[in-house]
């Protein structure tokens, strides 16, 4: 039985990262900035330019 | 006949002696203070990184306990990630899992196997990509400067979820991090999720349909990366701190060594120039 963001073309990944959102985003104020500051992502992923 | 012309060394001034001495002063004060960052940093990484070992055995107490083997297949496809940072002056971290990774294609390819790195740290680039260009399939920068996060183990994940390179199992190089003096270098498993589906023991699981292994996988892969970034960034604060007070340590003898040469030939100067005033006055 496949899921319905699965056929919507989300991966578990991705449907669990906007579920993660949107329960930092329902916390309160205080606990908010810190769970939103904790998981900010700073990794840049680039792909080698091939020598052609 | 020619003179042997032997190398005479010129015994080093005052001020030779006093501008070593004021930049190896400098060096040690630099060395100094990375060590007291680098152990505010290696403090809080220990602190995260309990909570992050719970992340990463929950997602491998599947595939130890279901033994979960990949078929031995002359075409198996593996990848490779490797993880380190961005940043040196910590010791032998990032030569490690460089030696481990290029042992583990050696390995793979004399196997006739398919193998891609991914290189999580711009260091592990620069030692892998002369040698092994043509393995590298992503590079990941930026890491290392904050603490490292679930997004970003979620980003790496996805990047090569969606790559399009078709693994069939693979492991992640880093250093798991045993004390403040010692980390090892080691490789967990990974495994894509038609490899756990025709594994032969995960019959014995019931209601495991190929979505829920398919949510799983790409979730535990996630997972792995994220164990992975944690204990490589607490091993690498670690030797740095190690590295860096070594580096003090040896800076501190030098400074003793060159405090005395200098001493020595202060008193030298003195008794010369008293030397030349006493001659000079006997000959008057």
């Amino acid at each position: 039985m496949v899921a319905y963001w699965r056929q919507a073309g989300l991966s578990y990944i991705r449907f669990s990262t906007i579920c993660a959102n949107v329960v930092r985003a329902a916390l309160k104020p205080q606990f908010k900035t810190e769970a939103i500051k904790a998981a900010e992502a700073n990794i840049k992923v680039l792909k080698p330019k091939t020598p052609t | 006949m020619g003179l042997a012309s032997g190398q005479v060394r010129n015994m080093a001034t005052l001020k030779d002696i006093t501008l070593r001495l004021k930049s190896i002063k400098n060096i040690q004060k630099i060395t100094k203070s990375m060590k007291m960052v680098a152990a505010s940093k290696y403090a809080r990484a220990e602190k995260q990184l309990k909570p992050a070992r719970v992340y990463g055995a929950g997602a491998l107490a599947l595939y130890e306990k279901a033994d979960i083997k990949a078929p031995e297949d002359k075409t198996a496809k593996h990848v490779i990630i490797g993880v380190t940072s961005d940043r040196g002056l910590c010791g032998a971290i990032h030569s490690n899992v460089a030696k481990a990774i290029k042992s583990e294609i050696a390995n793979l390819t004399s196997a006739g196997k398919e193998v891609m790195v991914i290189n999580v740290g711009d260091k592990l680039r620069g030692l892998l990509y002369r040698t092994h260009g043509e393995h590298i399939m992503l590079n990941c920068k930026e890491v290392g400067r904050k603490p490292p996060s679930f997004g970003d183990a979620s980003l790496i994940a996805t990047e090569l979820l969606n790559s399009g390179y078709e693994f069939d199992q693979g492991s992640v190089i880093f250093n798991r991090f045993r004390s403040v003096i010692s980390y090892r270098t080691e490789h967990k498993p990974v495994f894509s999720a038609d490899t756990v589906a025709n594994s032969e023991n995960m019959t014995v699981y019931d209601d495991i349909d190929a979505d829920v292994l398919r949510n799983y996988q790409e979730f535990a892969l996630v997972n792995i990366v994220y164990l992975a970034l944690r204990e490589s960034s607490t091993s690498e604060q670690s030797a740095r701190m190690t590295s860096m007070d070594n580096a003090s340590k040896n800076a501190s003898e030098i400074i003793d060594k060159l405090t005395l040469t200098f001493n020595r030939t202060r008193q030298a100067v003195i008794t010369k120039e008293l030397i030349e005033i006493i001659s000079g006055a006997a000959a008057l």
